[in-house]
């Protein structure tokens, strides 16, 4: 047991520690360099589905102009007050690119398989592989809220942190304004 | 009490003499451990735990992130500070234990994380990154058989949770040739040889399962009409396996091993071409390679001494004629002629494992 093995262990048992803490101080980072967007979510059409402790939905965007295709780009949305910002979209937008007349801009992609009627915009960093977002709810709140998704359309919101890269993070759940979780 | 039994009875059989079972009673009866205590014990340590579960469960919601992110991070790093000072010390069973419940932390740590964040991924990426973090400390500190098999259960999880573009039989051969190869990696290591020597079974007991499967299926790949790559990537697998394994190993041990990984290959290769095959005769083929493959094994388990191997290769392979029967004559209950023709076909296969089975020379030397 020489000083390079006892060294050796205690850097990989300190390893997963310095790991969590690093991810938990990135994700803070994120959220305190970022803009605040309060966003509806919707059920995933065809079905609300709940899967385990996650809603699966979708962002309920309130567009200023429909976008006409599929593809990768930047979610503006526009200045103004309303509860629902209004929103536009411009395909092969690409971070760092300006985007005039924005308040903030996700990156992101629309998806209008997803949804009747409507298109879906689907932030890069919330892709749940498939167009779908996934909201941790928990197992005692979350058949009232998969109802809720479906009786009260709008009711249930996200905050979602927006980085100046276009990258988003979900901040915080809210029902009714109300905060119902992180 | 089992102990001795079993010195009554050798002695009985005048396998050992009475000295003999007074010494072996004398020994047992110094290691005896008060089992009833440690059952009690044990279930006062489970309801404790459980009671403590179920309250933080029940208060989940009302429990700031912040707290449930520095408790378990507290926890972790405990864990983490236990397990090396075990390590120093030699105590084997509270490094082993601690290790494993650091392993198991690590993950429980990045799904609390995703979960506080609300962190959209896919699950192979979180369990990828647990391997990452964990895989360097298991490595040097856990040696026993247990922790090996856990390691490997969570690579194998890992892997099949990727989403590659492969199909399920080549995924799970390139998972045992790749556990193969690990396992050889870590029987360079004399401590961690018996974790190697565990890992390097199950790796080859999951490339008879995966080829038993691909026989009897015949799985079809992506592009049936043209599966070369696939073909490609299995030898150069199984060549990667086979050379990894060829150091540090006996003769004989080399001799089985790469026996057993070369009838593999040609048996998932003619299963993954007869996948290809539209013939009325594809279920006969398929039934032959099956039987083919187990009657290799049950070959190199004779050759191993392996008796218990080779009945259960003969079972295979007998249990595969009887289907081939009953799948012959139209089904299990077409005709009483076929009922009685099968009960004479599983006598005779008896009979005949039971003869073959005891021609088996019983195990001398240890082989993987």
């Amino acid at each position: 047991m020489n000083r390079l093995h006892v060294a050796a262990v205690a850097v990989t048992l300190a390893l997963p520690i310095v790991a969590l803490g690093t991810m938990i101080g990135q994700q803070e980072l994120r959220l305190s360099d970022a803009q605040q967007v309060n966003v509806p979510v919707r059920g995933f059409d065809p079905r609300d589905l709940l899967r385990g402790h996650y809603i699966t939905g979708q962002f309920d965007w309130d567009w200023e102009t429909p976008p006409d295709a599929d593809g990768k780009g930047g979610l503006c949305i526009l200045p103004g007050n309303e509860a629902r910002p209004k929103v536009l979209f411009r395909k092969d937008w690409q971070p760092g690119e300006r985007f005039d007349g924005c308040r903030l801009v996700i990156a992101g992609h629309t998806a209008a398989r997803l949804s009747i009627g409507t298109t879906a915009f689907v932030p890069d960093s919330l892709d749940n592989d498939g167009g779908g977002v996934r909201l941790y709810v928990s197992e005692t709140r979350a058949p009232e809220l998969e109802e809720l998704l479906v009786k009260r359309p709008g009711a249930l919101t996200v905050d979602l942190a927006v980085r100046r890269d276009g990258g988003v993070a979900i901040k915080t759940l809210r029902v009714d304004g109300k905060i119902v979780g992180r | 009490m089992i102990a001795e039994h079993y010195a009554r009875k050798w002695q009985g059989a005048g396998l050992i003499d009475d000295a003999a079972v007074e010494r072996i009673l004398a020994w047992e009866a110094g290691r005896r451990q008060p089992v009833w205590l440690w059952a009690v014990a044990s279930i006062g340590a489970l309801a404790i735990a459980l009671g403590i579960m179920a309250i933080v469960g029940a208060n989940w919601e009302s429990i700031p992130d912040t707290v449930k992110l520095a408790a378990d991070l507290l926890v972790t790093a405990a864990c983490a500070v236990f397990v090396f000072a075990s390590w120093r010390r030699l105590h084997v069973w509270r490094r082993e234990i601690a290790s494993f419940l650091l392993f198991a932390l690590v993950l429980v740590g990045i799904a609390l994380i995703g979960q506080v964040y609300q962190l959209q991924s896919e699950p192979w990426h979180a369990l990828a990154l647990w391997l990452a973090l964990c895989t360097p400390f298991l490595a040097l500190t856990t040696f026993t058989r247990f922790n090996g098999v856990i390691w490997g259960i969570a690579v194998v999880i890992t892997w099949f949770a990727v989403d590659a573009p492969l199909h399920l039989s080549l995924q799970t051969y390139l998972a045992a040739c790749g556990m193969v190869v690990v396992a050889s990696v870590r029987d360079l290591w004399p401590p961690a040889r018996r974790q190697a020597d565990i890992m390097v079974k199950l790796a080859l007991g999951g490339m008879v399962v995966a080829c038993s499967l691909a026989a009897t299926f015949s799985w079809h790949t992506g592009d049936s009409a043209a599966p070369a790559a696939d073909i490609v990537s299995a030898i150069v697998a199984t060549a990667i396996a086979g050379g990894a394994f060829w150091p540090n190993h006996t003769a004989i041990e080399r001799r089985l091993v790469l026996a057993l990984l070369g009838a593999s290959l040609v048996v998932w290769i003619a299963a993954l071409l007869l996948g290809g095959v539209e013939s009325t005769t594809r279920d006969l083929y398929r039934a032959v390679l099956f039987i083919a493959y187990w009657a290799a094994i049950g070959g190199f388990a004779a050759r191993a001494g392996w008796r218990g191997w080779f009945g259960f290769a003969f079972t295979l392979v007998g249990l595969r004629l009887l289907i081939l029967y009953f799948e012959a004559i139209g089904g299990l209950t077409a005709t009483g002629f076929g009922l009685l023709g099968g009960g004479v076909l599983c006598l005779a296969l008896a009979a005949i494992g039971w003869r073959l089975t005891r021609r088996v020379t019983p195990r001398t030397t240890v082989v993987p």
